[in-house]
């Protein structure tokens, strides 16, 4: 994450979006960092900002970071618990969604890395796939319907 | 004569006793059969219950992307997307420490 930062911070904004506490210890699933750094999920925006710092101070990270409000909304917007990764084109659309969770955050890291390198290479942004198969799917069944009915 | 009709009294008596004994045997494997059909179909909703998870309504490749107006920790209020975006790719981070 940081090293993808370095490596392409001249060419993309990057931005850590801090969110509702995974694993606190007292979560329905604590985990080990949870305990060894006492993380209680926050109660309020002051203790997120704080658990953020430690974050950022422990793993020496520089991304630029923007704290999720007490509501969630942008968690919510993006249905990003407990991680994941998106990629924005400059036109405001995704390129890259990830799936959420430790399955899909590695996945989405990769493709973010994959899409950026081909911008730095070529210089452009790579295009948007034409569409998803399910899409393709449905206007072929939907062609299908039509010649039914011109029968 | 009378010994023949006794015959064929006992007969029939028989032959009712067998037909209704079938009967209440069917009845009973086919409540067997509806439990069974039954059984399965709770467990296959459960299955199905244990299995679901949480529905993703996230944006996916091609929408446009949420905006959102948040703090940075320093405290500055950056606006949405548009304000830092600044005709550039957004790569967006979302996790927490653990």
């Amino acid at each position: 994450m940081e090293q993808m930062y370095q490596d392409y911070k001249d060419i993309a904004e990057f931005r850590m979006v801090y969110i509702t506490e995974a694993h606190a210890i007292d979560s329905n699933w604590p985990m080990g960092v949870a305990e060894e750094k006492n993380i209680k999920q926050h109660t309020n925006f002051g203790e997120r900002c704080a658990t953020a710092e430690m974050l950022i101070s422990d793993e020496e990270l520089t991304i630029p970071t923007l704290i999720d409000g007490m509501d969630n909304a942008v968690n919510q917007a993006y249905n990003a618990h407990p991680d994941r990764v998106f990629l924005i084109r400059s036109d405001g659309r995704l390129a890259v969604a990830a799936e959420r969770g430790p399955r899909g955050f590695s996945p989405g890291l990769e493709a973010a890395e994959a899409w950026l390198a081909e911008l730095k290479e070529s210089g452009s942004e790579p295009e948007l796939p034409e569409a998803a198969p399910e899409d393709a799917g449905d206007r072929a069944a939907a062609k299908d319907r039509k010649s039914d009915d011109d029968k | 004569m009378r010994r023949t009709m006794i015959g064929l009294l006992a007969l029939a008596f028989l032959a009712t006793c067998c037909v209704t004994e079938s009967f209440a045997q069917q009845k009973k494997e086919q409540q067997e059969e509806a439990k069974q059909d039954e059984g399965k179909q709770r467990r296959g909703r459960r299955g199905r219950r244990g299995r679901r998870q949480r529905p993703d309504n996230a944006p996916k490749v091609g929408d446009v992307a949420p905006v959102f107006t948040l703090k940075s920790l320093d405290g500055e209020s950056e606006t949405d997307i548009a304000s830092f975006q600044d005709d550039r790719p957004v790569v967006l981070f979302f996790g927490s420490y653990t």
